[in-house]
């Protein structure tokens, strides 16, 4: 081959990162939201990771003799009614609730995707996978119109209760909700033209599935995956605080709801009503990433976002 | 008219089947938690021989298979087991809670309609400063743990302000209930004339039920929100647009349009709430069906569990039956 005289262009790496700077910047500016989304994400996981040396105290550490104490200088978020220290506690907590929502999540996800693709794929066309996907569609039916709370609870008592199970039953009860979700993305993809063409060209199915139909279903699958984090967190906090999921003195933020649940009516309001802001504050923060991923996966709100950036720099000049 | 029925009857073909799906995964499930009724029921000090004798009546020692076959042929007799916890049948101890979380719940559905559904139109219409304030409530309330809500809500209103009653029932102990009627305490109040109660009962449902009503009223915003926005630039808005109907009747025909997606997400949230109301009724002592079933579980009392499972399974698809029915009325297309 001759040089034609044709330069490739080379991406110029240091333009591209401040190109996507800029970019960020701009998003955030007209949704301030996300970036408190990323922020409260971001920084509860950091706490998660460096709680054992932010805590002043050893979370699991009681004393009697300061028991129920009131937020002070010494105890930043007051003591609970066996004297643990409810700040370091709280800085524990995410630890447990966050790493058995994402495991439950990705768990079901990876599940309930993979079988929404297959069962997709082959719906309607008169094979017999057809027939068994019409029963695993049935078989979520039957799962979904369980509630839900009962069948985690059921779940968890029946594992044993333990971390694995928790994250067991959050798993199990959110897989349907993937299933639907792909199905319903494949069942519209594979009638279009490049997986026709796929299939003319003799590629096996498995291949197809995986090379050509899921990464372009995967869009509306991540924004339900960070939502349902959000989800999977209060369902982590509200098997606890009902006694069926983590057990004291683990810090837990559900359980340690529960165990100022008695002291509220009395008036000592901070051991269940600090953690209690915190779960909402980190919940918040994954439904507001879901929020910010739904719309990069959405034509529609893609066009609106561009428009109010360029409305915002229009009014800037 | 033949397209309703047919699709009614299609309906009803399935729910047979769905509904003993439902029983045989809830009855092995709850079969499979480790802990032995019979031991529980007589205590730590029972003889081996009396646990092996209770175990022969109660039918513990039969196959998991053979028990189910029982409970199948005597829930067709209408007999839902016993509760050892209440040591009554469990059919009347449902017929008590069920309507308390019932009342709770859909008193709770109601005030998040009443919230959510005008702060979606606020957003989606961009009304200056509210659309903003709904925005952001739309976004914050649905991550609301609603036990926490509960909570703080006890905190402020009862321990603090001293406006609502204690949290613990749906009625003062000092007032003499309604004869039950409906198994609402409200509407039975009402039935009965008795206005003491019915202030009674109003207000020990306000603060569980504005709970829900606000965790729920989240999705409820998000979705009038999303559907009418997308409605209103849809062709047929801008058309009515151009064609200078009043911004009124523009709105109008957008909210009609986004009705069936706002009532899915309404009779969604109702089966949901039915069990997910459990952690509030358990907060404020509601004493509901939700707090029977999750007691039976740490309990393995297996039939409150598979009473409460069937009454919430049935009630869930009577209502997403109403909404199919509802479609059919809003939505001329929705037949075809």
């Amino acid at each position: 081959m001759k040089n034609t005289g044709v330069s490739i262009p080379t991406v110029n790496r240091r333009a591209a990162a401040t190109g996507f700077l800029e970019t960020l910047f701009d998003v955030f500016r007209v949704r301030p939201s996300f970036a408190v989304g990323y922020a409260i994400v971001f920084l509860s996981i950091a706490v998660a990771i460096l709680a054992p040396w932010l805590a002043p105290y050893d979370p699991i550490q009681t004393n009697g003799s300061m028991a129920l104490r009131p937020p002070s200088a010494e105890h930043w978020f007051g003591t609970d009614a066996v004297g643990m220290d409810i700040f370091s506690r709280t800085l524990y907590a995410p630890r447990v609730d966050i790493t058995i929502a994402l495991f439950g999540t990705t768990i079901s996800a990876l599940i309930g995707s993979l079988l929404g693709a297959w069962v997709g794929y082959f719906s309607n066309t008169r094979s017999l996978n057809s027939k068994i996907g019409f029963v695993v569609m049935r078989i979520a039916d039957v799962m979904q119109s369980f509630p839900v709370f009962v069948f985690a609870i059921a779940l968890v008592a029946s594992l044993g209760q333990s971390m694995s199970s928790v994250v067991a039953a959050i798993a199990f009860v959110n897989t349907p909700i993937y299933l639907r979700l792909m199905r319903s993305q494949v069942v519209v993809i594979r009638e279009r033209l490049f997986v026709q063409a796929a299939i003319v060209a003799g590629i096996s199915e498995l291949k197809i599935i995986i090379r050509h139909i899921l990464p372009n279903a995967m869009g509306p699958i991540m924004a339900q995956f960070s939502v349902n984090i959000a989800w999977s967190i209060l369902l982590t906090a509200g098997l606890s605080f009902i006694g069926a999921g983590v057990r004291p003195p683990t810090p837990e933020l559900g359980s340690m709801i529960a165990g100022g649940f008695q002291n509220i009516v009395t008036g000592q309001w901070w051991p269940s009503v600090i953690p209690g802001s915190v779960l909402a504050v980190i919940v918040s923060g994954f439904t507001l990433v879901g929020a910010s991923i739904e719309t990069l996966t959405n034509k529609d709100k893609m066009k609106k976002l561009s428009l109010d950036i360029a409305m915002h720099k229009r009014g800037e000049r | 008219m033949s397209s309703i029925r047919s699709f009614l009857l299609n309906r009803l073909v399935f729910v047979i089947p769905q509904l003993f799906g439902i029983l045989m995964i809830a009855f092995f499930l709850v079969k499979t938690i480790p802990g032995d009724p019979a031991v529980l029921m007589l205590g730590p000090n029972a003889t081996d021989a009396s646990v092996a004798a209770l175990r022969t009546k109660l039918g513990l020692d039969q196959s998991v298979v053979q028990q189910f076959w029982i409970f199948v042929t005597n829930l067709a007799k209408g007999d839902l087991g016993t509760s050892w916890q209440t040591t009554r049948p469990v059919l009347e101890d449902l017929f008590q809670r069920f309507p308390a979380t019932l009342e709770l719940v859909t008193f709770g559905l109601l005030s998040a309609i009443l919230i959510g559904i005008p702060m979606g139109l606020a957003s989606a219409l961009k009304l200056g400063i509210w659309g903003k304030i709904s925005n952001t409530y739309g976004l914050i309330v649905g991550a609301l743990p609603d036990f926490w809500l509960g909570l703080v809500m006890i905190f402020v209103f009862y321990t603090l302000l001293q406006w609502a009653p204690a949290p613990f029932g749906r009625i003062d102990m000092i007032v003499i209930p309604p004869a039950t009627v409906t198994g609402s305490m409200v509407l039975d109040s009402l039935i009965a004339g008795n206005w003491e109660a019915l202030v009674s009962a109003l207000q020990h449902l306000l603060l569980p039920a504005l709970t829900l009503g606000i965790v729920a009223s989240g999705p409820i915003q998000r979705m009038t929100q999303s559907m009418v926005e997308s409605t209103l630039d849809a062709g047929f808005s801008r058309y009515q647009v151009i064609s200078g109907l009043p911004t009124q009747m523009v709105v109008k025909n957008a909210l009609k349009n986004a009705l069936p997606s706002i009532i899915t997400i309404i009779s969604v949230l109702y089966g949901y709430l039915l069990g997910g109301a459990v952690l509030v009724e358990t907060v404020f002592s509601w004493g509901g069906a939700g707090q029977y079933a999750v007691q039976g579980v740490l309990n393995s009392d297996v039939f409150p569990v598979l009473g409460f499972v069937l009454f919430a399974s049935i009630f869930s698809l009577l209502v997403y039956f109403i909404v199919d029915v509802l479609y059919f009325l809003i939505d001329p297309r929705a037949g075809s």
